[in-house]
């Protein structure tokens, strides 16, 4: 049973997996604020998260990486860097398996897009009705 | 005017679906790619019509929101069980962490679990009177 000091432990512990860069903390470091054995940390973690701690950090770095090819107008390569990864290639190609797109095709789509801002589940729930009932009249599927 | 459908916001929509389907037991309705999202909804095998929706938490103020009320142990929404303590079993048997064991309130038995998503949820059974 998981008791209500250590969900705000575990909470406190996500935000620390979110803090990217040069002064962000080791997977012990954050292990040791919640104060539990980095073993312990790793399952109580994904038991309530459904990702390891690992997991956690690659998918804010990716997040971040999104942020940063929307906004700004720094290279590929510096964001892949800025976010903590060593290796342009191997970057681009975690950021292809979960995106579905290169990171140079996601800031072309995104800056694009003409609703920037993530959906909120009323017009996402529109979007995909109009979608589907798009496929229904041509037997085709168009472009989302 | 009728109740069909509701939505809870998720962090991952595939960790989701895969936690509301393969853990849950409930089955999938809807699942229509929408660019960098998608429209899944999921609805329970055991009758009724409502359909729940995975939405994406990636909106900063549902997400704000959402952190909040998890880090307060508060659940985003609750589902009735018909065994609690046979739910209770088979739930923590699979994993799932919970914040509250079954616990007597009055009219209902009710337990508390996370998510994995970025949510508690409330389960609750009727209890004869």
């Amino acid at each position: 049973m998981l008791r209500q000091e250590q969900l705000v432990r575990l909470c406190a512990a996500r935000a620390a997996l979110r803090e990217i860069g040069e002064q962000e903390p080791s997977i012990d470091d954050v292990a040791r604020a919640a104060a539990l054995s980095r073993f312990y940390f790793v399952r109580q973690f994904k038991a309530v998260f459904g990702v390891t701690p690992v997991q956690y950090r690659t998918r804010a770095r990716l997040d971040r990486a999104k942020q940063l090819l929307s906004d700004s107008d720094q290279s590929v390569t510096d964001i892949c860097m800025s976010v903590g990864f060593s290796s342009l290639g191997s970057f681009s190609a975690l950021f292809a398996a979960r995106e579905g797109q290169s990171p140079s095709t996601y800031r072309t789509t995104t800056r694009l897009s003409e609703n920037p801002v993530a959906p909120a589940c009323m017009e996402l729930m529109q979007a995909a009705w109009s979608h589907k009932s798009q496929i229904s009249r041509s037997g085709e599927i168009p472009p989302p | 005017m009728k109740i069909s459908l509701t939505a809870i916001m998720v962090d991952d929509q595939q960790k989701a679906l895969d936690f509301y389907t393969d853990v849950l037991g409930f089955v999938k309705c809807q699942d229509i790619p929408m660019g960098e999202y998608r429209w899944i909804s999921v609805k329970s095998p055991e009758g009724g019509d409502v359909e729940l929706s995975l939405e994406p938490n990636a909106n900063p103020a549902g997400k704000t929101f959402q952190e909040a009320l998890f880090e307060q142990g508060i659940p985003m929404t609750a589902f009735e069980v018909d065994d609690m303590d046979a739910e209770f079993k088979r739930l923590s048997d699979a994993g799932v962490a919970f914040t509250t064991e079954p616990t007597d309130a009055g009219p209902v038995k009710m337990a508390v679990f996370a998510d994995t998503c970025g949510n508690l949820i409330q389960i609750y059974q009727h209890v004869a009177s």
